[in-house]
């Protein structure tokens, strides 16, 4: 492992920095994010001509401060991140230890099916008919992000516990007279752990790109929450008249905890990833770019 | 060979009746469109009539068989809306969403493909490093920002480019280029990582071993066995970059039929949604059909097992 073995310095203070202030928001933000003051619209950034440190980063469309609407935002898209991907995990990983413990049959078959059909639909795509549909809200987007993501983990999880059950251990611990949910959740779940948890942090920064997509097209959060996707396009009106700060700002907040959270990901895969780590000797090449694509 | 293309053909065919089945009951399970369709001071009884016109009194079971009848002949009803044909609606905007994602396909392999090849004959840490840092910088900014971002630059403080609209290759320039900025990185660091991996199997070692020149040994002999794995993944970034041209083409207001798409979801316009479920499902499956065909050709082993 070596040089592997701790994460990288940058990504990972700056990214605790994000999550912090995510966490201490209404300790931190100058003013509510809700709070308009007609008279100070499209105020600039302090440091461009015309701005004032009452509005640190400038104030959008509305007369909004632009900084505080960033530190809420950043606490919707972490906990979007999150919460969906742990509805992912427990769907997806349920149904994968299932359809690898029962082995080759009509269940198994009918699972990979729908899996594959799950992959092969974008998954912007659900999420946006089933939102247009349901109507929008942060809990909505949440659970719609949670629900599309299930196949990659019951593709995963299966394919673990297919190559596992295989082993001695397992046979020994059948013939020890271990039943077979405790084969499952004591010998098999462990041994899927790592594989699970490098798809975790691929996943976290997707699913944060993917509400911030749909918010921005408007079929993601309320329109009151100060979600950073939405504030991009609420900013970007005002874009041509010059006035950048309202969506530029927000998206490089987005893009910087994204950045940071792909790093950390592409660490913990080099940590995790026995594969991976093999092929990083000097003169090998390096695992193949994985082939599914992020959030558009 | 024949019986290979049979059964990949009607599994195609089965994902295809399935998306249909699945889009037709989500739909019918989850919005009313005379709430949305039917102006607020209209009584019950105009609004059953409305009801009545669109079909939509009918059981479940009736308007579903009507509908894959409808399906089969290719008519999908009016739309809601316009009262035009919905499939001809989507039909006629098909070109415009072709045209942006064949650009933008066209632009990541142009300059993918020969970087790869470059990084995997210079494989050092530089050139790595670069990829790496190039790859995570591309997938971490959002398809809809780096549009922004580009109209920012392009069209406001320089206003060299549209910002919007349809018409010449100037109105696609920044869109296929915002569609084709994760995939760029994308091919580059598959071909490398494939090209590397043959590089060093047998066939090319002979090749060497004959004295035939090192560019005609990478072009001829190992970018050939490469190009297995590029083709997969050109079929299902074909998915993702449907998927990315609905933010695209409302950023820049094409005119295509993801956009038309997104409208129609807005105000619950059916016939429309499912025209484009339709269309999109189609290219899908057949995508995906030609990707596996192409296997079987590149690849005897493929289409034994098949």
């Amino acid at each position: 492992m070596g040089r592997f073995s701790r994460p990288p310095a940058a990504p990972a203070v700056i990214l605790l920095l994000l999550v912090l202030a995510a966490v201490f928001a209404p300790l931190i933000a100058p003013h509510d994010p809700e709070q308009q003051s007609l008279l100070m619209r499209l105020t600039p950034p302090a440091w461009v001509q015309g701005g004032s440190w009452r509005y640190p980063l400038g104030t959008d469309g509305l007369g909004r401060d632009v900084a505080s609407n960033m530190i809420y935002g950043l606490r919707v898209s972490l906990l979007a991140g999150i919460v969906s991907v742990a509805i992912s995990v427990v769907l997806g990983g349920v149904a994968g230890l299932l359809a690898g413990a029962a082995g080759e049959g009509w269940f198994d078959a009918v699972l990979m099916r729908l899996v594959d059909i799950q992959l092969s639909i974008p998954v912007v795509l659900i999420a946006l008919a089933v939102l247009a549909l349901t109507g929008r809200g942060l809990g909505k987007v949440i659970l719609v992000i949670g629900l599309v993501g299930w196949a990659q983990y019951a593709r995963l999880v299966r394919a673990s516990v297919m190559a596992e059950r295989q082993k001695d251990y397992v046979l020994a611990a059948r013939l020890l007279g271990a039943s077979r949910l405790r084969v499952i959740f004591r010998h098999l779940l462990p041994n899927v752990l790592g594989p699970l948890f490098v798809q975790v942090s691929v996943d976290i920064p997707r699913a944060v790109e993917l509400e911030a997509s749909l918010s921005f097209l408007g079929l993601g959060v309320a329109v009151t929450t100060p979600s950073l996707g939405l504030r991009i396009a609420q900013g970007y009106q005002y874009l041509f008249s010059g006035a950048w700060w309202p969506s530029v700002l927000p998206g490089l907040a987005l893009v910087l905890l994204v950045l940071c959270e792909n790093l950390i990901g592409d660490w913990v895969r080099d940590v995790l990833d026995p594969h991976y780590r093999r092929r990083r000797k000097p003169g090998v090449p390096p695992a193949p770019a994985t082939i599914e694509s992020t959030v558009p | 060979m024949g019986r290979f293309l049979l059964t990949r053909a009607s599994q195609a065919l089965f994902t295809l009746w399935v998306v249909v089945s699945l889009v037709f009951l989500l739909i019918h399970a989850t919005g009313d469109p005379i709430a949305v369709l039917a102006p607020q001071q209209m009584n019950a009884h105009e609004r059953a009539i409305l009801r009545a016109a669109l079909g939509l009194n009918q059981p479940l079971a009736v308007q579903y068989v009507r509908y894959l009848a409808g399906v089969l002949h290719g008519n999908l009803g009016v739309s809601y809306y316009s009262g035009q044909p919905a499939m001809r609606l989507i039909l006629e905007r098909v070109p415009v969403t072709l045209e942006l994602v064949g650009l933008s396909i066209g632009i990541a392999v142009v300059l993918g493909v020969p970087f790869g090849i470059w990084a995997a004959v210079r494989s050092d840490r530089l050139a790595d490093r670069l990829l790496r840092s190039l790859s995570v910088l591309g997938s971490s900014v959002p398809t809809f920002f780096l549009g922004i971002l580009l109209i920012y630059v392009f069209s406001v403080a320089f206003n060299i480019l549209p910002a919007s609209g349809a018409g010449g290759l100037r109105h696609y320039v920044m869109p296929a280029c915002t569609l084709a900025f994760f995939r760029i990185a994308l091919f580059t660091r598959l071909v490398r990582s494939t090209l590397l991996e043959t590089l060093s199997q047998n066939h090319v070692r002979t090749a060497r071993a004959k004295g035939v020149s090192e560019p005609v040994v990478i072009l001829k002999h190992a970018l050939r066995t490469a190009l297995l794995p590029l083709v997969t993944v050109f079929g299902l970034q074909f998915g993702q970059l449907f998927a990315g041209a609905v933010i695209t083409e409302t950023i820049f207001a094409l005119p295509g039929m993801n956009r038309m798409a997104l409208q129609a979801l807005y105000r619950l316009d059916f016939p429309i949604i499912l025209a484009y479920v339709l269309v999109v499902a189609a290219m899908f499956v057949t995508i995906n059909f030609l990707v596996d065909v192409a296997y079987g050709v590149l690849d005897p082993r493929v289409r034994r097992h098949g």
